[in-house]
């Protein structure tokens, strides 16, 4: 081997290691290439990438300015982009541009490093917020690359894409760019998956899905160090802050926020030192103690902020000292920090948080009116984000901000207390989810197979549970299979269309005799607003905590005595707790109200913890047509459809219960027509084939609904779990659906009193009437109770009406009527 | 080697280092054995009954999963039911059912200290949040002077 082979087989084996994102390795190849060749103005290049990467900047330029005494044209070009990109991880923005624009013109000859100088431009740009200069020099380096063939980086331009997307507040598409790209690192480039990482953790956060963020960056934090990708672990350690920020824990924020900054700080990076500074300055005003010191502190950090040229930064901490001011009482420097217009590049979080600003201090001034106008104006801004979305995990999940703007407009409406006001802010800041046109998830061949494997090892797991041997490692694939489907779904983009909210005079012109109960909760208060055609009232009650206790203790009272023969002194005693609960429910819930109700129906739109209430089992409801409803807009859209006399009739019965079907032969008596899957004919397949098209389905299965992992709550059939993930996939769900099964009537509430789960799946898909039940259903007692409910439906009852009358004949049947009915 | 009255050398010790080995891996000491014993002797009473312990299994006549484990505890004058489950945030929570009914003292006692409460009269108590761990419910029925406690279980 010559000399010159040796020298150009280092550089190529350090380009490769820093290509791969394996900084260390390519220094030491580097070294080795400059001592045999000391002048060598590719490898001085070269290396000083290298060490730059490694935080060393100093080191990397003082190599530059040696090469730039060697360079000749032909290396001229190549020079310059390196000195931009080092520019760029110190922060000198501007002048880094500078070298970036000289170097394109340079570079035309030259076009592998031309794709590697746009995809550094495209980063500048885009931490400037300049998106569609970014997304006009990463689709110019695409088509380099592709012509090149060079797989890395093609790769990276998507991932840049991924990161333009994600400024742009498109959730869904960045998520498909990082997964794209991710695909191609793993297997070319393996040090690039903690940087792709951080990428889904910064869209995670942004969608506010904070644990699964934290799951990403706990594994970028973790490969960095080997890495030793100094600049992507100090933004990772960042970005860790600003989870802890959104997820409420302060002082974790805070310590990550430190790390970051000093980390920031020795790499001589004075733009990202001073984005981590104002991540701390955010936290410590969350903690609410010594507002006056935050306040001025945010307001310097602003002001540096402008100066390094970070406008949304800028004004995001401005905000944070507007809002510490308004905490303070100190109104006009408060204003003085809410910019009049929100700045051309701002991000969503920002203009949110101005909206959240201005109606603090429209509330501090006493101007209701503008209160409602701001937290208004906040909260149509995202609903328009979320209708980008087209899945429900990211449709149903809000930032704190979303939140906050939420409590803004319904405190200011429970103290103005007109019922319309109230009744507008309930709607308004509730279940938006269902709003909008859905969308099925991805039914790529990778995610059908995904599912597949899924359903089969679901069945081994639970197949080997009742064997008394548990399958641990099946279990754990299944919970891996779980996380990529739910992942592929997030890709799913949404219309953007919506329905509008219903209007107070609409849901009071068609409740007739009904009486709607609307409950309300802020500040750990809770509130009833009770509607008839003829009037409507707000009632204040009294804790959310002491009625989620009773629920709590409730719910674990009929559990443990459901299905079983307990010793009767036992049984005495948990029945005794059961009277106390729903006493106190009823003292909490009911009794306020109690003169308004009257014996009307009643339709019930819950709030958070109320979501498990099995109202049936309230004295004050027993007998009564109870309809429980995630909004009034979703009950009055779902209203008028023809349930009485079904046609179309499905029957299952599923697996591993004695009286199954009983139940499924009864009701097949019953109807004398319809089909009835029972036994080993009642598969996933047979099920979802026969449910397309048919008006009515009861199910009598084991239920079980997933608190962790929502999307996977299921049915049990003969051959594996019907999952809450099938019914999102049906063209048409049937119009009345019977869960005769535990659990399945609950729901996971998130904020905004957005709900997922197996009997919310239903809704979502169109089906306007569920009922199924919130707490363990006893096998036996459950036949007769549905063939009752099944012959008034034939009588010509409405479901509420039946289900009332049915569950009459049983004690503690916690069914509950869902939808609209 | 060494003659057996003889001081061991350096290949005794290796040959008792791989014994020692051997057994580390064939057989191991459980990891929370020296846990259960310190547990177990740190509660001195004189007056003291121990219940015996029965979980029950996921009863057969339900439509679903238990999301809870159920464990009964049975002794000469007190039998508790307690009902245990995790919450959101990992700890955990327990509800319990208490007969004869009526408003007794009751301890939980874990390695990192001890929390009290009361049954109310229809013998209903709730102990949350617990950590995770070992832990052992004591009671002391009003009007006696007795003390009843369960084994020490994994929550």
């Amino acid at each position: 081997m010559t000399r010159l082979d040796r020298v150009s087989a280092l550089h190529r084996r350090g380009l490769n290691a820093l290509n791969r994102g394996r900084p260390l390795l390519a220094v030491r190849a580097f070294r080795d290439g400059l001592r045999i060749a000391p002048d060598d103005v590719r490898l001085l290049n070269s290396l000083a990438a290298a060490e730059a990467a490694l935080g060393n900047t100093g080191q990397g330029f003082l190599l530059l300015d040696r090469a730039d005494a060697l360079a000749t044209p032909a290396t001229k070009g190549l020079l310059l982009q390196q000195r931009g990109l080092l520019l760029v991880l110190v922060g000198r923005m501007d002048d880094a541009l500078v070298c970036l624009d000289r170097a394109i013109g340079l570079l035309r000859d030259d076009p592998t490093v031309l794709a590697r100088t746009l995809l550094n431009r495209a980063m500048l740009h885009q931490i400037a917020g300049r998106v569609r200069a970014a997304l006009g020099d990463l689709e110019r380096c695409e088509r380099l690359g592709r012509d090149l063939g060079l797989d890395r980086l093609v790769a990276k331009a998507i991932h840049g894409r991924g990161s333009c997307q994600l400024l742009a507040g498109n959730i869904p598409a960045a998520l498909r760019d990082f997964d794209q790209a991710r695909r191609v690192y793993e297997s070319h480039a393996d040090g690039m998956l903690p940087v792709v990482a951080v990428e889904r953790a910064r869209a995670l956060l942004a969608a506010g899905l904070h644990s699964d963020a934290a799951t990403e960056l706990d594994y970028a934090l973790d490969r960095f160090p080997r890495t030793r990708m100094d600049q992507e672990h100090a933004e990772a350690l960042l970005t860790r802050a600003q989870v802890a920020l959104a997820a409420d824990d302060l002082t974790t924020a805070k310590t990550w926020a430190s790390r970051a900054e000093t980390r920031f700080r020795r790499r001589g990076n004075e733009t990202w030192a001073a984005v981590a500074a104002a991540t701390k300055v955010r936290a410590e005003f969350g903690s609410g103690n010594r507002l006056g010191v935050v306040a001025a502190r945010a307001s310097a950090l602003a002001a540096r902020l402008a100066e390094l040229g970070l406008d949304n930064d800028a004004e995001a901490t401005g905000l944070v000292a507007a809002r510490a001011y308004l905490a303070r009482g100190r109104v006009d420097e408060a204003r003085g920090h809410i910019r009049p217009r929100s700045g051309p590049r701002s991000l969503l979080e920002t203009r949110l948080t101005r909206r959240l600003a201005l109606a603090e201090l429209s509330a501090v001034t006493g101007n209701s009116r503008a209160i409602f106008t701001h937290a208004r104006a906040g909260l149509a801004l995202l609903r328009d984000h979320r209708g980008r979305a087209g899945s429900l995990d990211l449709r149903t999940s809000t930032t704190s901000l979303g939140r906050e703007l939420a409590r803004a407009g319904l405190a200011a409406a429970l103290a103005n207390g007109s019922p319309p006001v109230v009744f507008g802010w309930l709607e308004r800041s509730r279940a938006q989810a269902f709003r909008f046109q859905q969308v099925r998830p991805p039914d790529d061949d990778d995610t059908i197979e995904a599912v597949a494997e899924l359903r089969q090892l679901a069945h081994q797991v639970r197949t080997a549970e009742l064997a008394g041997t548990p399958d641990a490692d099946a279990r754990r694939r299944c919970a891996q299979l779980e996380r990529a489907i739910r992942a592929r779904g997030w890709h799913a983009e949404g219309t953007g269309e919506h329905s509008a909210d219903a209007t107070f005079s609409q849901v009071r012109a068609a409740l007739g005799e009904t009486t709607m109960v609307s409950y309300a909760s802020g500040d750990g208060g809770l509130w009833a607003l009770v509607i008839t055609s003829a009037r409507a009232q707000l009632v204040p009650l009294g804790s959310l905590a002491t009625v989620s206790e009773s629920l709590a203790k409730l719910h674990s009272d009929l559990d443990a005595s459901c299905g079983r023969q307990l010793p009767a002194a036992l049984d005495r005693v948990i029945k005794a707790s059961i009277r106390r609960r729903l006493a106190a429910l009823t003292d909490d819930l009911i009794r306020p109200i109690r003169p308004l109700l009257g014996d009307s129906a009643v339709v019930i739109i819950p709030t958070s913890a109320l979501s498990a209430v099995p109202w049936g089992l309230l004295p004050d409801m027993a007998g009564r047509p109870v309809t429980v409803s995630p909004s009034a807009s979703t009950w009055l859209a779902g209203r008028g459809a023809e349930l009485a006399r079904p046609s179309g009739c499905l029957l299952v019965a599923g697996p591993d219960l004695a009286h199954a079907d009983d139940e499924v032969l009864r009701l097949a008596k019953i109807y004398g027509d319809g089909a009835v899957l029972l036994g080993a004919d009642a598969t996933v397949k047979s099920t979802l084939d026969a449910l397309d098209g048919c008006t009515t389905a009861h199910f009598a299965a084991h239920g079980h609904h997933e608190w962790e992992n929502v999307l996977f709550s299921r049915l049990d059939l003969s051959d594996g779990p019907l999952m809450a993930y099938d019914i999102h996939q049906l063209r048409s769900a049937p119009a009345h659906v019977v869960l005769s099964s535990c659990d399945v009537g609950q729901t996971v509430v998130r904020n905004g009193d957005e709900i997922l789960g197996f009997t919310a799946a239903l809704l979502y898909s169109g089906t306007k009437t569920v009922v199924s039940s919130v707490a363990s259903v006893d096998d036996d007692a459950a036949v007769d109770v549905m063939a009752a409910y099944h012959r008034g439906l034939l009588r010509g009852l409405r479901p509420a009406r039946a289900l009332a009358d049915a569950t009459l004949i049983q004690p503690l049947m916690p069914f509950v009527c869902f939808g609209s009915s | 080697m060494t003659a057996p009255d003889e001081p061991l050398d350096g290949l005794d010790h290796a040959i008792l280092a791989g014994v020692k080995d051997m057994w580390r891996q064939a057989d191991p000491v459980p990891a929370d054995l020296l846990d259960r014993i310190k547990f177990a002797i740190d509660l001195e009473t004189v007056d003291l009954e121990v219940m015996r312990l029965t979980e029950l299994a996921r009863p057969a006549a339900t439509r679903g999963d238990e999301q809870s484990r159920l464990i009964t505890f049975d002794s000469e004058t007190v039998t508790i039911m307690v009902s245990i489950r995790q919450n959101p945030d990992g700890t955990i929570r327990v509800d319990g059912w208490l007969t004869p009914a009526g408003r007794h003292p009751i301890e939980l006692r874990t390695a990192g200290g001890t929390a009290a409460t009361v049954s109310d009269e229809d013998g209903r108590f709730v102990l949350d949040p617990v950590c995770s761990g070992l832990v052992q419910l004591i009671v002391r029925p009003t009007g006696t002077t007795r003390t009843v406690t369960t084994p020490s279980i994994s929550l």
